[in-house]
């Protein structure tokens, strides 16, 4: 009997779990249906806050799990933090969704790989040098990485990230990042003056994309066959 | 936001920019994404993302040219208006304010003026970043936002009832109240959206739009000029409930200074006069609490142990007087404040990214953790487990979507009628994929169909993981869940149509902690993915006699070879030995990526692949 296949993104959160696990970070989940306090508030997302508008949400009906569909992996930081004593090194993949007309780069379920680390003297260095092993690894060759400054709630200072093959001049964006914002780490209990570090969304479809060159995203989650076979 | 060069280079010396690729280069790196760059005629329109945290200071032109002067250390000279000297009512209006809509409020009427087509260097203005040239006044104001960030309004004062000094009120609407806006749309408002109001109505949404019966016209001969900070907060719920995102809105929902209102006041009125002539009355200026700068303090440890840095506090103190931060230096730390632009800064770690992303991102030096032995996750664990078993199976692994047409959880803002709720179960979806994968079944090869998902679904108070696997027939299943079952998964359930479905979570919690993560290598050479060809398959046979000492192998080789590039699939369906001969029967299936083969284009293929196989000694085709 042959083989059957993975899914890509498969393959490609187990490659980065095992990069990442190898310098102690482990997986962590959270639930799909999220609070709005998860989701926004504990991440320095005030209501009436214009940068609400940098997420396209999903809301529900009223029901006995949340409010609405997680918009992002980073819920699972607070949740995590929550529950455990630092120093942390988390990596939580899963999916999220986003209100937004389907096309071949955007879908309305989408995937993230979150990334946090939080000790005592972790810098925004340590997250260069994270990502950079991480793309080395990943892609099997010397890589650059390049911050860029940028907006996110959730941290401070907050960068997007940008990755290219060394030696070429062509950079894509591949991630926001920065260092965790004050009111995040104390939302979630852990005090800010003894405790630092930095998190990472990554889209997970992009880097299957990336990797594969693969052209329409809407190929991950149609369970068409003659794509899946190939992997 | 469109940001035009030329207009830049009215407040900075254009002698001492980078040309517009570096400056772009300058800006992507310290300061903002630049989405496009774009020479028009004589001028370099540059499209940069503003984020929210950024939107207080940087929508304008001035707010984009004192960020080149702090990156490039160039002078900036700010363009001339009116002195501003605040005081109260004057003969023409008497303002009253609700001081929770409006932390300040500035008006002023100039009389006498013509309203007329504006001056070509407006007009430039203007168009070099995409806005239509209406009147004189109405550009000014235009001009002014764009300029100053400080959206700004003219009335005119001959519209707004009442006699004298003519009451002016900034207020919340009266439930019901209804106004006809510039966008000659009627809004009904209640009492949560703000109004500038005269004595018997509303003259316009407060910080979103202008109303029409106070329009300016080529009548108007005495325009009330506005200047307000608005709380970001009311505007912003206004906006939304109105379903009305403006320019002015979008930038006082971000916190526009309040100092800045005076400033672009006094710039409008100045620019009025100049452009439509008149004279101006004292400017009413409402302002019970003026801003107050906010002392944030930290020590250079605390930079350079954020960032991962050894910056100097020299170089700190240099980035912050860059940025026009008044800083004091005491002992080994700082206390500093923003300049009244930069409603963003209040904490230390707010200051310390200015201080990095000026030093610049690209001097931080990246630094690998030490490696640390971290916990196995047990839920991910055993799903990856069971992934690999299954593929093992001969499964292949879906991801399916979460939205479906029935379930217990719905959806607020469905994306479409069809995808309002959160599934319940993953069999559904299975089970369409397979129907689906069936209308290509002979491409993928008989037998095949086999798949499985591990994902979420949603019951109204739970929602957990389940696997679900299914395939053209129970057998396969039966099999597989036979597989899991050897292999220590506590599993049951029926497999109803081909399709077996259980709760993961329950069978996780009867099972013990993972002592390590032995899971398969899987074999991830990257590789480029063949795109799915959107066009109809043609199907053939072929049945060849070949001596019983010519391999299968052989006689695949030499119609691969033959069929060449559209066969996309070939399967033997049957093999047959009688009198020292073999027959071999063979499936064809032809497929273009490009376009749809016709009959006569497949059987000319055929055809060749007939005349190679009878080509061989002692081969015959049937």
């Amino acid at each position: 009997m042959s083989n059957g296949h993975y899914h890509p993104n498969t393959i490609v959160v187990r490659r980065a779990v095992d990069i990442l696990g190898s310098l102690g970070f482990q997986v962590a989940e959270g639930p799909e249906v999220e609070t709005e306090h998860y989701n926004f508030d504990a991440l320095n997302v005030p209501k009436d806050h214009p940068a609400r508008d940098l997420w396209d949400t999903f809301w529900l009906e009223e029901n006995n799990l949340g409010d609405l569909l997680r918009t992002h992996t980073s819920p699972v930081q607070i949740r995590f933090m929550e529950d455990a004593q630092p120093p942390f090194r988390i990596l939580a993949p899963g999916r999220t969704y986003r209100y937004e007309a389907t096309d071949a780069t955007h879908e309305v379920q989408f995937h993230q790989l979150e990334g946090l680390m939080i000790g005592t003297d972790v810098t925004l260095g340590h997250l260069k040098g994270t990502l950079n092993y991480f793309f080395d690894e990943f892609f099997g060759k010397d890589m650059d990485v390049r911050l860029r400054p940028s907006y996110f709630p959730f941290v401070e200072p907050g960068v997007e990230v940008d990755m290219r093959p060394k030696g070429e001049s062509e950079w894509t964006e591949i991630l926001g990042a920065g260092m965790v914002h004050p009111n995040v780490l104390e939302a979630a209990g852990v005090d800010p003056k003894k405790w630092q570090g930095f998190a990472f969304g990554m889209g997970l479809d992009r880097l299957t994309m990336l990797r594969y060159g693969i052209d329409d995203v809407r190929l991950l989650f149609r369970g068409d066959l003659r794509f899946h076979n190939q992997f | 936001m469109l940001v035009s060069l030329n207009w830049l280079t009215t407040y900075l010396d254009s002698e001492s920019l980078p040309d517009p690729q570096e400056l772009a280069s300058l800006l992507n790196r310290h300061s903002y994404e630049v989405e496009g760059i774009e020479e028009r005629g004589d001028d370099v329109i540059f499209d940069l993302d503003i984020l929210p945290n950024r939107a207080s200071d940087s929508l304008s032109h001035i707010g984009i040219a004192r960020e080149i002067a702090t990156l490039v250390d160039v002078k900036m000279v700010l363009p001339e208006g009116d002195e501003v000297d605040g005081r109260g009512d004057n003969e023409l209006v008497s303002l009253s304010v609700d001081e929770s809509i409006a932390r300040r409020a500035l008006k002023c009427v100039i009389s006498g003026i013509t309203v007329g087509a504006s001056p070509d260097w407006l007009v430039e203005r203007l168009a070099s970043v995409g806005q239509r040239s209406i009147n004189n006044i109405v550009d000014i104001t235009n001009f002014v936002m764009l300029e100053t960030g400080q959206p700004v309004h003219a009335f005119d004062y001959d519209k707004v009832a009442g006699e004298g000094a003519k009451e002016i009120k900034i207020r919340f609407a009266k439930d019901g109240e209804t106004i006809k806006l510039l966008d000659e749309k009627e809004y009904t408002l209640d009492s949560s959206i703000p109004v500038i109001a005269d004595d018997e109505k509303a003259l316009d949404v407060a910080g979103i739009k202008g109303g029409e019966t106070s329009g300016i016209d080529e009548n108007t001969t005495r325009v009330l000029l506005s200047s307000c900070s608005f709380n970001p907060t009311i505007i912003r719920r206004a906006s939304q409930k109105l379903n009305l995102r403006t320019d002015a809105s979008k930038r006082f929902e971000n916190n526009v200074p309040a100092v800045l209102a005076a400033s672009a006041m006094g710039r409008l009125s100045s620019l009025v006069k100049d452009i439509a002539g008149g004279e101006s009355s004292t400017v009413v200026d409402l302002y019970p609490s003026p801003q107050e700068p906010i002392s944030v303090s930290f020590s250079i440890e605390e930079v350079n142990s954020l960032l991962g840095t050894d910056i100097s506090e020299e170089e700190v103190e240099d980035i912050l007087t860059r940025l026009q931060f008044n800083v004091l230096s005491m002992g080994d730390g700082f206390v500093v404040s923003a300049p009244f632009w930069r409603t963003d800064i209040s904490l230390p770690a707010d200051v310390m990214e200015e201080i990095g992303r000026i030093y610049g991102y690209d001097r931080i030096e990246s630094v690998v953790p030490t490696k640390e032995e971290g916990n196995i996750s047990k839920t991910h664990y055993y799903k990856e487990h069971i992934r690999d078993i299954l593929v093992e199976a001969g499964f292949s692994e879906v991801y399916l979507y979460t939205f479906r047409n029935e379930g217990e959880i719905e959806v607020k803002n469905k994306i479409a009628s069809d995808k309002g709720f959160l599934r319940t179960n993953l069999s559904d979806g299975i089970r369409e994929a397979l129907e689906d994968n069936m209308r290509w079944e002979p491409i993928l090869g008989e037998g095949s169909l086999k798949m499985f998902e591990i994902g979420t679904v949603f019951e109204n108070d739970r929602e957990y993981p389940a696997l679900a696997i299914g395939a053209s027939d129970d057998e396969p299943v039966e099999q597989a869940v036979t597989v899991l079952k050897e292999a220590g998964f506590d599993v049951d359930g029926e497999i109803s149509g081909g399709v077996w479905e259980i709760d993961l979570e329950e069978i996780f919690e009867t099972l013990p902690d993972p002592e390590d993560a032995d899971l398969a290598e899987i074999e991830d050479e990257s590789f480029s993915f063949t795109p799915i060809s959107p066009y109809p398959f043609v199907l053939r046979d072929v049945a060849v006699w070949v001596p019983v000492d010519v391999d299968e192998e052989v006689v695949r080789d030499v119609i691969e070879e033959k069929a060449g590039e559209m066969l996309v699939r070939l399967s033997r369906f049957d093999e047959y030995e009688k009198d020292g001969r073999i027959s071999y029967a063979f499936n064809l299936v032809f497929q273009s990526p490009e376009k749809t083969l016709s009959d006569e284009e497949v059987n000319d293929i055929m055809d060749d692949v007939y005349g190679s196989l009878e080509e061989k000694e002692g081969w015959e085709t049937r």
